[in-house]
């Protein structure tokens, strides 16, 4: 082989392998999830957002309560005109017109059974992102409330 | 151009990086390897941690909120009883639990731990009162998760501060500066300061709350300012 030849072939060689290490470099040092987390319904601040709903503060009467408690008034008094009314302040100032919301009521024994459901634009299906938290009533049975979101 | 010297060392080197970079790939295709489990759990561990701090916080607020509806009833039966239970044995007058400062002076503290504890039925640890606030601990709660590659463990104190809605502190100096008033004989009118309403030898105190409310379930729900009813003799 002559000389020059011979060199020519040591470079590409070694480009060749420079090339492969920096691939299998690339690829160890890669942090491409396995799970794309936009795709996952449930990541949101849905949570969160729901959290400080229960706990917005609400007057009844000039008196302060939270937004737990009006639920178990409505709930007992089957008024729910107030509810309507501080929950729809809450979502509408939230989401404004970017998503349809909807908050359901149930008694936790009658999940399916709901006695009262409040929303943007009518019913969201069972694949919208959800979340869900138990309230105590005064008489110490449990009110389910759930919250779905779609934007 | 490269001499011969040159080209050893360039052999060198490829091999030294076919050396360094096989083991590595080596690495890099082992699914036990740190790296390839985080890969693995990136994304679903942190779907995972939103659910269970969600579900903490939830159970958290329940049980606030039952403590809340317990020392709604607590603060209403020591209220509108002078700060005794609804079945004491002091003289009644008009409604009025009539407080003498002997067989009937209520410890307003004490008597509010235990009507706490009678309405919220559950254990509580260091449950006291301080300040016009009630602290307890409930059981701490252990929320677990299990991924294919990780494992969530959280576990949450569950301690409570709760305002109890009645400034017992102010009304139990209250209470003493009235039995002061009596014992030196002096008219409640001048020596108080505060209204009250006299009649029949008696003077009745109904000291309000200003901001927060009471809801109580009886034969309907009733919503209600926290108040502090007692009467004393005033001959």
């Amino acid at each position: 082989m002559k000389r020059g030849q011979y060199q020519y072939l040591m470079f590409v060689y070694g480009l060749v392998i420079l090339i492969i290490a920096l691939l299998f470099a690339g690829f160890l040092f890669s942090f491409k999830s396995s799970t794309d987390i936009e795709s996952y319904s449930g990541y949101s601040s849905l949570d969160i957002n729901f959290l400080n709903y229960l706990r917005t503060p609400v007057f009844l009467n000039e008196l302060q309560f939270s937004m737990m408690d009006l639920i178990a008034y409505s709930y007992y008094t089957n008024d729910f005109t107030k509810l309507d009314e501080q929950t729809r302040l809450v979502f509408n100032s939230l989401y404004g017109d970017r998503c349809f919301w909807q908050i359901s009521y149930s008694l936790e024994d009658t999940p399916n059974l709901k006695f009262h459901i409040i929303s943007n634009l009518g019913l969201l299906s069972e694949n919208s992102g959800s979340v869900r938290a138990v309230i105590p009533g005064l008489k110490g049975e449990n009110i389910n409330a759930e919250v779905r979101e779609k934007c | 151009m490269l001499d011969k010297k040159g080209n050893i060392l360039l052999l060198m080197y490829a091999v030294l990086l076919l050396i360094v970079f096989n083991p590595l790939y080596a690495l890099s295709t082992n699914s036990d390897n740190r790296v390839n489990t985080f890969k693995l759990s990136f994304g679903q561990l942190q779907d995972d941690i939103g659910e269970v701090y969600f579900d903490a916080e939830a159970d958290l607020l329940k049980s606030g909120q039952q403590v809340t509806y317990s020392i709604y009833r607590a603060t209403n039966e020591l209220g509108e009883n002078g700060g005794f239970s609804k079945d004491n044995l002091c003289e009644k007058k008009d409604g009025f639990v009539v407080i003498d400062f002997k067989d009937c002076n209520p410890d307003l503290e004490a008597n509010y731990i235990e009507l706490f504890k009678k309405y919220f039925g559950k254990e509580v640890k260091n449950l006291e009162l301080k300040d016009n606030y009630l602290f307890g601990e409930l059981d701490e709660g252990e929320y677990v998760k299990r991924g294919e590659k990780f494992e969530i463990n959280y576990i949450l104190s569950n301690k409570f501060k709760q305002g109890v809605l009645l400034d017992l502190k102010l009304l139990s100096e209250l209470k003493s500066r009235i039995n002061n008033c009596i014992e030196r004989k002096q008219d409640l009118n001048d020596c108080l300061g505060v209204e009250f309403i006299e009649k029949d030898g008696y003077a009745f105190f109904t000291i309000e709350n200003d901001k927060n409310g009471l809801m109580i379930l009886e034969d309907e729900v009733i919503i209600k300012k926290p108040v502090f009813k007692f009467a004393v003799k005033n001959d």
